[in-house]
């Protein structure tokens, strides 16, 4: 299973450069990344316009972040040193650790959403 | 098409991601799932006969906002506070929490919803209503108020 995928985009999100291999390289070449990864597309302007040192930006466990990856990925964007039009978007799958992650927080959360509802019966009663 | 961000965020087991299906999918379950991360999806909604475009992200839950991670906020329309009417816990923050939204995001839209409508009696909503004062009251259970909350988002993201 491919884990990894890093892909140098243009202003308009066509992929300018690719390495890895979790899309095909055919593809890459008529998709516009931007308009593929809604996670992407609702930020593009704003990273358009980001100043370079608040670069990279990562989004960590993105659920299912483009129609063909299912699953969890990382996010990270770069800018391309020395050409502020480009971005550097690298997607690692993240899967695995992501659901142990899920499954500490589930007992987690369980237990505090027990507890708190415990409570709110116990108070509602006693009023 | 013009599209915009709109962030749904509060506590954890509040609804977010129920409404987030609701309104999506037109779905619901009754099992809750931890979300982690994000989960990213969008629904067109027409606004005066015009399309729009509302991308929505669905965070991992947070007692306090201060853990949300700020790349979060960015480049965001709106902002969707969930507390449960249900867990008087889940608003003990409220007042810090939408300051802090609003030092992150100076002018963005800001909606409080109290969220699991159907659990509580309608003398508690009055009481709740006066203590939180929520933008809307809803159910993603039942689906009361969910489309009129995002519909009512979209018009005012339109005309902001």
């Amino acid at each position: 299973m491919p884990q990894q995928q890093i892909l140098i985009l243009s202003r308009q999100g066509y992929t300018l450069q690719a390495d890895g291999a979790l899309f095909p390289r055919h593809w890459l070449l008529h998709h516009s990344m931007r308009d593929d990864f809604p996670i992407l597309d609702s930020i593009w302007e704003t990273l358009m316009a980001l100043p370079a040192d608040q670069f990279p930006v990562q989004f960590r466990f993105v659920d299912s972040p483009h129609p063909v990856l299912n699953g969890y990925y990382h996010l990270t964007v770069h800018i391309v040193p020395g050409s502020s039009a480009r971005l550097r978007l690298t997607i690692e799958r993240c899967t695995f650790e992501a659901l142990q992650l899920r499954k500490a927080l589930q007992l987690k959360n369980t237990a505090a959403l027990y507890q708190q509802q415990r409570e709110f019966t116990f108070l509602s009663k006693c009023v | 098409m013009t599209s915009r961000k709109v962030l749904i965020t509060g506590s954890f087991a509040v609804g977010k991601t129920s409404l987030f299906h609701r309104f999506v999918y037109n779905t619901f379950s009754d099992q809750y799932l931890t979300t982690i991360g994000v989960k990213v999806d969008k629904r067109v909604v027409d606004v005066s006969g015009e399309p729009l475009s509302l991308i929505l992200w669905d965070i991992a839950g947070e007692v306090s906002q201060k853990k949300v991670p700020k790349t979060y906020f960015l480049g965001a329309s709106a902002v969707i506070y969930v507390f449960d009417l249900s867990r008087k816990q889940t608003a003990d923050n409220l007042k810090s929490d939408l300051k802090l939204i609003q030092k992150i995001l100076p002018g963005c839209l800001i909606k409080v919803v109290g969220n699991k409508k159907d659990l509580v009696s309608e003398e508690e909503l009055i009481i709740l209503e006066r203590t939180h004062n929520p933008d809307f009251l809803t159910s993603a259970k039942t689906g009361e108020n969910v489309e009129t909350l995002f519909m009512e988002i979209a018009s005012e993201l339109v005309s902001y």
